[in-house]
C-alpha cells in the first residue's frame, strides 16, 4: 500500500517546521506576502515610470481630472464588497484572490499595447484599480484562516511588511532599469509584467486554500447580497469595529497633507519629499511584525487605540510652534509606527470578530467604511486648509481625532474579549 | 491547514519553478536585448535626427545655434519628455540642440528664459494636496538663477521682448475642486533679481474712464509690448472676460475690449491674436487689429486652449493635440489673418518661444 499516513505525518511536521521559520505563521502567509511583495514591485515600478499625474493634468481639466480619479475610487470600491459576496458564497476566496492578481498582470500586456495614447492609459489605470479592489479582500481572508486566531496580528504584520517590501522596490528597480536602458519603457513595462506574473504563479500554485473551520455548507446563506450585509453589520463587534475603524479614518489626514505641514514648518528641499515616504515605509516594514506579535500577546485593542494615540501626538507635534528639526525625524518614526499598529492590526481585530464563512465580505464592508471617509476625510481637510489656514484645519483634525479615539476605548471594550486573542 | 496530496504539492512546485524561470528569463533576456539593440543604433553613421537620442548640448553647440533665428520648445515624447530642445528657424538650418532643463511651460526672450514645472514627486500621491509649482529663471546657458516655488497648476507664461520682465499665470490650489469656475494668479518678475514685481490683482483698474473694483478679479495670459513697460492680458469679473492693457511702472490696468482669453501681440505691436470663447469650453483663434478693434477668426477649425506664439508678423504658433498619426501634442502654425490651414511646425513639442 502506498504509506500515505507517513505522508501526512512528514507534510504536517514539515508544515509545523515552516511555521516555526515565518515567525509562527507558517508558510501559507508568507506566500500571501510573496504575493504582494511581487504584485506591489510590479505596479510600483509602473506608477513610478510613467508620468501619469502630469500627464492626466496637463491634459484635462484638474476638476476632470478629480472626477476620473473618483470614478476609479469608486470602482474600486464597488467591487470590494462584489467581490468578498462572491468568494464567500462559492467558497471560492483563493480562485477570486487570483483573479484579481491576474486581472492586474493582463493589465501590465494591457500598458504595452496602449502606447502613448492618454485615454486608454487612463482605462488600464482603471481596471488595474479594479483588480486591486477585486483582491484585496478575499485575500486578507485568506490570511485570516491561514493561522490560529491568537496568531492572527502576528500573520497581518508579516503580510504587510512584505507588501510594504515590494512597494518600496518596485521604484528602485524602475530606477534601476531606466538607468541600464535610457528611456526604453517597454523594458520597464515587461519586467513588471514578469513580476506580476510570477506573484499569480505563487498565489495560484503555491498558496492553499485555508480549511473551513466549520462545516456548514455554503447554500445555507441567505439568498440575497443585501441580506447578508445587513446581517453582518447587525452583530454588534462587527458593527462596532466598522464604525470606529470609519470614524478614526474621518479625522486620519493623509500622509501627503502630513508631510506638507512638515515642510513648511522646516522648510524642508521639496527634493526630499520622496525621501520622508521612504522613511515612514521602512519604519513601517520594520516594526509591522513586531507590533503584530504585541497585539497577539497583549491584546489588539490596546495596540491599535496606542497606533492613533501616536497619530494625536503627530498632529500636536506639527501644531508646535517651534519645531527642532531633530524632532522631524521623531514624528517620522511615530508615523511608521502608526501604521505598525494598526494596519494589519485592524484586519488581526475584524477577522476574528466575524464568522469564517463571511470574513471576506465583512473585511471588504470594513474597507469600504473606511475607503469612504478617507475620501471625506481629503475633501474636508482640503476646504477646512482653504477656508480657514492649515493651522486651524489640523487643530480641528487633532480635536476630532481625540475625541474618537476615547470613543472608541468605550465601545472597543464592549467588543468581545477573544477579538482580541488573549481572552478565554 | 488542509493538506493537499503531496504529489499536487510537488506538480504546483514543479510548475511555479517553470513560470518563475521563464519569467526570469523573459525580464533578463529582454532587458539584454534592448541594450544591444541601443548599442547598436548609436552608430553615428545611421544616427537619424530622430532616431538617436540627441546628447545635451555643449556651450559652444549652444552658442552656435543661438547665434541664429532659433525656435526653444518643450520636448513632448520619450525618456526627454518635458526637456527644453532649441532648433534653427532658417529652413535649412540643420541645427538643434537639447539642454538639461526640465518644465512644463517655458518662454525665452533675448537671454533671459523662464520655466515653470511641477514638482510631481508628491502630487502622484494625492491628487487633492496643493501641488508645488518651481518657477525657474534662466539665462542663456540655461542654467538656473533664481528659483522659488509656488502653488498651483502652471498655465501661460512669457518674458518681455528685451528679457527685462517675465510673467506667468497659475491656476491657484484649492479652488480647482471647491470652486469650478478656476482662480488665477498672476504674477510679474524682474529676471535680473527675480523679485515679483507684484500680482496683478495689486494693480489699479480702470474701465471706461472710471475705477473698475470688485472684490474677485482673476487675470492670465500676460503678453508683452516691445517696449516691455505695456503688455496685455485677460480680466475676468464674474463670468465675462477683458481684454485689459497694463502698465508695469504706473501699476495700472486698462480694459480695451471684451470676451478675449490669452491675448499675444504681435511682433509690430498692431494685432492680438487670442482665443475668443463660443460656446463652453470651445475657443476661436481670432485676430484683433488693436487700430480698429475689428476681429477676424483664423482658419483653425478646432478648439484651441494655447496662448499663441507668432513666428513672425504673418505666422503665429501653437500647440494642439496631433492626431495623425496619433501623438500628444505638436506645434502648428497657421498664417495670422483668417487664411491657409494650419500645418505641423514641430512634432512632438509644445510651448514653443521664437528667438528672431
Amino acid at each position: 500500500m502506498y504509506p500515505i499516513d507517513s505522508d501526512l505525518i512528514k507534510n504536517k511536521r514539515k508544515d509545523l517546521r515552516s511555521r516555526a521559520m515565518w515567525v509562527g505563521v507558517g508558510s501559507n502567509v508568507f506566500f500571501l506576502g510573496l504575493t504582494s511583495l511581487l504584485t506591489d514591485i510590479s505596479s510600483e515600478m509602473v506608477t513610478a515610470t510613467l508620468p501619469l499625474y502630469l500627464l492626466l493634468t496637463l491634459r484635462l481639466a484638474p476638476l476632470q481630472f478629480g472626477l476620473i480619479d473618483g470614478i476609479n475610487q469608486g470602482a474600486s470600491i464597488l467591487v470590494r464588497v462584489a467581490s468578498g459576496l462572491i468568494a464567500d458564497r462559492w467558497r471560492r476566496t483563493k480562485e477570486v484572490a487570483t483573479a484579481g492578481y491576474a486581472f492586474s498582470a493582463v493589465c501590465r500586456i494591457g500598458l504595452l499595447l496602449v502606447g502613448r495614447n492618454w485615454l486608454a492609459l487612463s482605462g488600464v489605470v482603471l481596471l488595474d484599480r479594479i483588480g486591486k479592489g477585486i483582491r484585496t479582500g478575499p485575500r486578507d481572508a485568506m490570511i485570516a484562516g491561514s493561522v490560529p486566531s491568537e496568531r492572527l496580528a502576528t500573520a497581518f504584520g508579516v503580510h504587510r511588511a512584505m507588501d510594504t517590501a515590494g512597494a518600496m522596490l518596485g521604484p528602485l528597480v524602475a530606477t534601476g532599469l531606466l538607468a541600464l536602458t535610457p528611456g526604453a519603457y517597454d523594458v520597464v513595462f515587461i519586467v513588471s509584467l514578469c513580476f506580476a506574473i510570477v506573484g499569480v504563479a505563487v498565489i495560484g500554485l503555491l498558496v492553499q486554500s485555508p480549511a473551513p473551520a466549520s462545516d456548514a455548507p455554503a447554500v445555507d446563506s441567505p439568498p440575497v447580497s443585501s441580506q447578508i450585509i445587513g446581517q453582518l453589520l447587525a452583530r454588534p463587534n462587527f458593527r462596532a469595529l466598522v464604525l470606529i475603524s470609519s470614524a478614526l479614518a474621518l479625522t486620519t489626514l493623509s500622509d501627503n497633507f502630513i508631510f506638507l505641514v512638515l515642510q513648511r514648518k522646516l522648510s524642508l528641499s521639496l527634493n526630499l519629499f520622496p525621501l520622508l515616504y521612504v522613511g515612514v515605509a521602512l519604519i513601517y516594514m520594520v516594526l509591522a511584525i513586531p507590533m503584530g506579535r504585541l497585539a497577539d500577546r497583549w491584546g489588539r485593542r490596546y495596540v491599535f487605540l496606542a497606533g492613533y494615540g501616536l497619530l494625536a501626538v503627530v498632529y500636536s507635534l506639527l501644531l508646535l510652534p517651534g519645531l527642532p528639526q531633530s524632532l522631524s525625524f521623531g514624528i517620522l518614526l511615530l508615523q511608521g509606527l502608526y501604521y505598525a499598529a494598526t494596519d494589519g492590526v485592524l484586519a488581526a481585530l475584524a477577522s476574528a470578530v466575524l464568522p469564517e464563512q463571511w470574513r471576506t465580505t465583512g473585511l471588504a464592508i470594513m474597507s469600504t467604511g473606511i475607503g469612504l471617509a478617507r475620501l471625506l476625510a481629503s475633501f474636508g481637510y482640503g476646504a477646512l486648509w482653504t477656508y480657514i489656514g492649515p493651522n486651524q484645519a489640523l487643530s480641528i483634525f487633532l480635536i476630532g481625532l481625540s475625541i474618537t479615539v476615547l470613543l472608541a476605548w468605550v465601545f472597543l471594550n464592549r467588543v468581545e474579549r477573544n477579538a482580541d486573542g488573549t481572552g478565554h | 491547514m488542509p493538506m493537499e496530496p503531496a504529489i499536487n504539492r510537488q506538480r504546483n512546485l514543479k510548475i511555479f519553478a517553470g513560470i518563475a524561470l521563464g519569467c526570469i528569463a523573459l525580464g533578463i533576456g529582454y532587458t539584454y536585448w534592448v541594450i544591444q539593440r541601443a548599442d547598436a543604433s548609436i552608430d553615428p553613421a545611421q544616427a537619424q535626427p530622430q532616431g538617436t537620442p540627441l546628447p545635451i548640448a555643449r556651450p559652444e553647440e549652444l552658442q552656435a545655434i543661438q547665434s541664429e533665428p532659433h525656435l526653444i520648445f518643450l520636448h513632448q515624447e520619450g525618456p526627454h519628455y518635458g526637456q527644453v530642445k532649441l532648433a534653427g528657424l532658417e529652413p535649412e538650418s540643420p541645427l538643434s540642440a537639447r539642454t538639461e532643463l526640465n518644465c512644463d511651460r517655458v518662454h525665452y526672450a533675448a537671454g533671459n528664459g523662464i520655466c515653470l514645472i511641477y514638482d510631481t514627486s508628491l502630487a502622484a500621491q494625492d491628487p487633492l494636496a496643493a501641488i508645488p509649482v518651481w518657477v525657474r529663471l534662466f539665462g542663456s546657458d540655461f542654467k538656473p538663477r533664481h528659483e522659488f516655488t509656488i502653488e498651483g497648476i502652471p498655465s501661460r507664461t512669457r518674458v518681455s521682448p528685451d528679457g527685462k520682465y517675465a510673467a506667468f499665470t497659475v491656476f491657484v490650489s484649492g479652488h480647482s475642486y471647491a470652486d469650478p469656475s478656476m482662480s488665477t494668479a498672476t504674477v510679474l518678475l524682474n529676471t535680473a533679481t527675480g523679485e515679483s514685481l507684484g500680482n496683478l490683482e495689486e494693480f489699479e483698474v480702470w474701465k471706461d474712464g472710471q475705477r473698475f473694483q470688485a472684490p474677485e478679479f482673476n487675470f492670465w495670459g500676460v503678453t508683452f509690448a516691445q517696449d516691455s513697460n505695456r503688455f496685455y492680458a485677460t480680466l475676468r469679473h464674474g463670468n465675462t472676460t477683458y481684454l485689459v492693457q497694463g502698465d508695469i511702472a504706473d501699476r495700472k490696468l486698462t480694459v480695451l475690449h471684451k470676451n478675449v482669453e490669452c491675448p499675444s501681440l504681435s511682433p509690430d505691436g498692431t494685432r492680438l491674436v487670442f482665443k475668443k470663447l463660443i460656446s463652453a469650453g470651445i475657443w476661436q483663434l481670432t485676430l484683433l487689429d488693436l487700430a480698429t478693434m475689428k476681429e477676424t477668426p483664423l482658419a483653425e477649425k478646432e478648439s484651441i486652449d494655447d496662448q499663441v506664439e507668432w513666428l513672425d508678423n504673418q505666422r503665429i504658433l501653437y500647440q494642439k493635440i496631433d492626431y495623425d498619426p496619433p501623438k500628444w501634442v505638436s506645434v502648428f502654425v497657421l498664417p495670422a489673418d483668417g487664411s491657409g490651414m494650419p500645418e505641423v511646425f514641430i512634432s512632438n513639442a509644445t510651448s514653443p518661444a521664437v528667438v528672431p
